[in-house]
């Protein structure tokens, strides 16, 4: 058998139409209107976290009062569907608002930065923005290696512009190319290109509740995980808080946005090894105190919902994730009870049509 | 060229193109891609 010379070409040829598929269908602009079928599964968090972002200003038509969430996965499992949340809230708020609930998986401060990029003019209204031992717990190479190996694809000038301030080591994006500068993002996804064929990823409201439950080996790994984080808390805390002062200084617009910070409890379970434990009861007890300074400091409001309902062991599928729909519907309740006080607070002549504070 | 070899280089082309082109884009991605998940979860 010869070689075959218009073989050989066909195969660059190919890879280069591949090549130039991926340089003009891999777009923010697909990204926004095509999102779901860029998540290579239905819990793909990084890719959804994104496109929700890129949607932002399409939501923003009006003067409608927003609610946004930031948070991890803690959260947003320890909450009712996003559908149910804002049926809640409007019901009680007696006005129109609109509640969006953008998470991933441990969201990281810069990547919450993301929101000054892609936050609509016309906003108005809370940005909630979850903090933990964990979301505090890295060190500054930690950060940058984090930051230079993105998971969400998506640019984001504002986090760039905060890592100058710091002094924060970070590459420039050389290429021009949107799919050049975050290829590494979309390589790691080729399952993605079976969702042409079989549709996008339908999206579950939660995902925990399909979990299996950790076994008792399990529990030990994730014990020692969380007294390790509560360690690095200690060690590390300080640049986190400056980071998380620095979104809050940059999302901070009064009578247009108004940023919280809202925190999570922990199974039960988890606390109990905590407390027993005087090295990470000393850790916990000095994260809480900090968080307590941290909000007054900054003057923004601290919401722990979860700390207001009597969560039991097996209200959670592991020591974070709350699966019982009781107690997701009470922690809803609760969270909706500061959001309309505080925006009553905050906006309490807003409504369609009308502006606050002769902010645009 | 018969119809049976140009429709085998074309098979050939569709599925080794692709593959090269995978190839490349594993290989570049290689040294930093898998970092991306690595921080998902603490």
């Amino acid at each position: 058998m010869e070689p075959s010379l218009p073989a050989l070409l066909g195969t660059l040829i190919v890879a280069g139409a591949c090549f130039l598929a991926c340089l003009t269908l891999i777009t923010p602009e697909n990204l926004r209107d095509h999102g779901p079928y860029f998540m290579a599964h239905r819990d793909d968090q990084m890719v959804q976290y994104a496109y929700e972002l890129l949607r932002l200003p399409q939501r923003a038509t009006d003067d409608t009062l927003q609610v946004l969430i930031l948070s991890s996965s803690a959260t947003h499992e320890a909450l009712a569907p996003e559908r149910r949340v804002n049926e809640l809230l409007n019901e009680r708020f007696g006005r129109p608002v609109q509640v969006k609930l953008l998470y991933c998986g441990t969201l990281h401060h810069f990547e919450m930065l993301m929101l000054a990029d892609h936050l609509p003019a016309a906003f108005r209204g809370l940005v909630l923005m979850e903090v933990s031992h964990k979301s505090l717990q890295h060190d500054r190479a930690m950060i940058e290696t984090m930051f230079a190996n993105p998971r969400i694809p998506l640019p984001s000038p504002a986090a760039e512009s905060v890592f100058d301030d710091m002094g924060l080591a970070y590459e420039t994006n050389v290429g021009g190319n949107y799919f050049i500068t975050f290829f590494k993002s979309y390589i790691v996804r080729p399952r993605a290109v079976l969702n042409v064929v079989t549709g996008p990823p339908r999206i579950p409201p939660h995902m925990a509740m399909g979990w299996r439950p950790p076994t008792e080996r399990e529990w030990a790994g994730i014990i020692q995980r969380r007294f390790d984080s509560l360690q690095r808390y200690v060690d590390n805390h300080e640049i986190n808080y400056e980071l998380y002062a620095k979104v809050i200084d940059r999302l901070r617009s009064p009578g247009r946005v108004e940023p919280v910070l809202i925190t999570v409890s922990r199974n039960p379970r988890l606390m109990e090894a905590i407390e027993a434990d005087p090295t990470a009861l000393s850790a916990f007890t000095r994260f809480q105190t900090e968080l307590d300074d941290f909000a007054a400091r900054m003057d923004v409001p601290l919401w722990n919902p979860m700390s207001e309902v009597a969560l039991e062991p097996g209200d959670f599928i592991d020591d974070s994730h709350l699966t019982d729909r009781d107690a997701q519907e009470q922690v809803t309740q609760r969270l909706v009870d500061h959001v309309v006080a505080y925006l009553n607070e905050k906006f309490p002549d807003a409504g369609p049509g009308q502006t606050q504070g002769g902010q645009p | 060229m018969t119809k049976a070899r140009l429709v085998g280089i074309l098979f050939q082309s569709f599925i080794l193109g692709t593959l090269l082109f995978i190839a490349v884009c594993q290989l570049f991605a290689a040294t930093s891609g898998a970092r991306i998940f690595r921080y998902q979860a603490f």
